[in-house]
């Protein structure tokens, strides 16, 4: 029996000032979903799905409701979840017209004998899996509206730059875009679990999916190292395969923290791309780094939980003083 | 000149293949099963000398796409639950570590020569489904039926004999004695069956053709395409262009491909990890081993292979 730790992440972006609050208060509050599950002795699976349906629901971020558009100004969503304990995995790719991605990966993962589905195939596999339709309207909120008309005027690649700009290159921080959601956890039976769903990066080309649904890039999780939930620029994790690296870095002796900076920086620097990860072992301890101007991340270990935005600037209170009580 | 050596290499699927680690002289040409017309292809390709690996792996894979390699290749094979036939292909360059990939392509017959347009004309790596194919008619593929007499004849039978086997499980009706439509059953999450041998998983069903080639200057690319498993859900992507789990290669490294039972393997990243692996110091064959050993553990009657070789052109396998 260990004690269970979880984490999440609202994406590696530049998040704006002015929308730091609402994303400090949403990875607080989804953090605090997951954490109760896990209180009452539920599974790290559960606990991951329970806190990123939290973060899909808030339009504050990029994915469900709050999805980020197309070229076309439509919504298309990716989404990966894996359940550290036998390496089952489920994820979606190109959704629409449903509030919650993660659910729908967690039904490939439990109803089918695949791991991913794509496209029209996706959203019918949704309509017979009973997952309620919902309109495209309610997904889009005005953010994501504003950022598609502000990019879609310069395209894929300026919305890349912007968002994604390493930290220590000075450029003028506009407003921009949103990123990925995520979450890791450990359990008291020590089975691990992680999950990711986006609506990708703004005036992407309608059918393109990143790096969230694909097992090693978006997310992984195995019992005998831990797991990873990622964020960034998706073309470049994919090219470095990064949560699987973090964990195949853990295997050889590094501990999560270590592998998340190397892994990290090392995608910098073969591929030019900047992100961010968040880790748990297996034992419970955490790992964290990114290297996009901030990040929006939230833990809860030994009842303390822990927020922020920027690499070294971080508030912590225990869950108790919260009024999040977990009986 | 390490041109006038030919050397090229398939596996075949009746026995287990590992070759002793020896360097060879480049370019190399490997390939996954006994496509040698592939083979042959990728070879006269990347010893012309205008032409790049890159060049050769997309005219060597085309190749089994054209000619319906095993039926597990291009068009007319496959048919999912609907009948319908979708590729999956990928590729990647060693050198900038560059993907392009495409996944659930419909009505285009050369899903390589697509990945290759994914990476050569998009910032993306993956691009899916109906908006592939969109992507593809303004690249200048053309759109035509990947549908055959013998994929439809598939499917019809399929249909006959209660729709078995298919990929369903924990839902109603049981879909190991009857077709859908399903709805899943609440909160039941039985545990995996650990054997997949009622698929018929094997060399004529869920195959790939995976390909490694480097060239005389020790850059590697990396490749597969397939039509995926017979009578898979509608919109199922396997393991084959999924960078890290169908093919990964890295200059100075080495490069792996992996084929076989996509829904598994892409789970476990064999690919990725055989190239982690040789950036270690192991030897092509003994990566093969130890990235394929997580499967095995998980699923001992798992069936698969995976092609390993490093820049040197040193290359093993393990089946």
């Amino acid at each position: 029996m260990i004690k269970p730790v979880i984490m999440v992440h609202g994406g590696a972006w530049s998040i704006p000032d002015n929308m730091v609050d609402a994303n400090k208060e949403g990875v607080k509050a989804a953090v605090l979903a997951g954490y109760k599950i896990l209180c009452m002795g539920g599974s790290a699976i559960d606990a991951v799905e329970a806190a990123i349906v939290a973060l899909e629901d808030n339009p504050c971020f990029d994915a469900g409701n709050g999805s980020v558009l197309t070229a076309d100004g439509k919504v298309e969503m990716d989404s990966m979840i894996m359940d550290g304990s036998n390496l089952r995995a489920g994820s979606v790719g190109c959704v629409n017209s449903i509030a919650n991605p993660i659910k729908l990966s967690r039904m490939v993962m439990e109803k089918t004998d695949h791991v991913l589905l794509v496209g029209e195939g996706a959203n019918k596999f949704a309509g017979e899996m009973g997952v309620p339709h919902v309109s495209i309207d309610s997904l889009i909120s005005d953010y994501a509206k504003e950022e598609w008309e502000r990019f879609s005027k310069s395209e894929y690649r300026s919305a890349v730059n912007t968002m994604f700009k390493k930290r220590d290159v000075k450029e003028e921080l506009v407003n921009s875009g949103h990123d990925t959601v995520g979450a890791v956890a450990v359990d008291a039976q020590g089975n691990v679990a992680c999950g990711t769903s986006t609506g990708g990066i703004t005036a992407k080309r309608p059918g393109r999916v990143g790096d969230t649904p694909l097992v090693g890039c978006g997310g992984y999780a195995d019992n005998a190292t831990g797991g990873v939930s990622t964020t960034g620029h998706g073309e470049g994790i994919i090219k470095v395969c990064l949560a699987k690296h973090i964990t195949f870095l853990m295997d050889q002796g590094l501990t999560a923290q270590e592998a998340s900076v190397k892994a990290v920086e090392n995608m910098y620097k073969r591929v030019g791309s900047s992100g961010g990860v968040i880790v748990v072992s297996k034992d419970g301890d955490i790992g964290q780094y990114f290297t996009t101007d901030r990040m929006a991340r939230a833990w809860v270990k030994d009842d303390q939980v822990y927020y922020g935005v920027d690499i070294h600037d971080i508030t912590s209170c225990s869950v108790d003083g919260l009024n999040h009580k977990i009986v | 000149m390490a041109a006038s050596i030919k050397v090229f290499i398939y596996l075949q699927f009746l026995y287990i293949f590992i070759t002793p680690s020896y360097p060879v002289s480049l370019p190399l040409v490997i390939n996954t099963w006994g496509f040698t017309n592939a083979t042959q292809k990728a070879w006269s390709i990347i010893n012309n000398g205008g032409k790049t690996a890159m060049d050769a792996l997309v005219a060597g894979c085309t190749e089994c796409e054209i000619l319906q390699c095993d039926t597990t290749v291009g068009y007319g094979g496959s048919p999912d639950e609907i009948g319908e036939t979708t590729l999956d292909a990928m590729v990647m360059d060693g050198k900038t570590q560059d993907v392009g990939s495409v996944g659930d392509l419909r009505g285009i017959k050369n899903a390589i020569g697509v990945a290759r347009a994914v990476m050569e004309y998009t910032e993306h790596t993956l691009i899916v489904g109906e908006s592939a194919s969109k992507f593809a008619v303004e690249m200048g593929f053309t759109n035509e039926s990947l549908t055959t007499n013998t994929s439809i004849e598939m499917t019809k039978n399929w249909k006959k004999n209660n729709c078995q086997p298919n990929f369903r499980q924990n839902v109603t009706p049981d879909p190991k004695k009857s077709c859908g439509p399903y709805k899943p059953i609440q909160n039941l999450y039985n545990t995996y069956s650990s054997s997949r041998i009622d698929k018929n998983i094997g060399k004529t069903n869920h195959d790939t053709i995976g390909m490694l080639i480097i060239d005389n200057n020790n850059n590697i690319v990396a490749g597969t395409s397939t039509n995926g498993a017979n009578h898979k859900i509608p919109g199922r992507v396997g393991d084959s262009p999924i960078a890290g789990a169908g093919a990964y290669a890295r200059n100075k490294v080495g490069g792996a491909a992996a084929t076989g039972d996509g829904d598994i393997m892409m789970r476990f990243l064999p690919s990725f990890n055989a190239v982690m692996l040789l950036e270690l110091g192991y030897s092509p064959e003994q990566a093969a081993l130890k990235a394929l050993n997580p499967i095995i553990q998980f699923y001992p009657s798992f069936v698969g292979a995976l092609i390993v070789t490093n820049t040197n052109g040193s290359f093993g396998g393990y089946f």
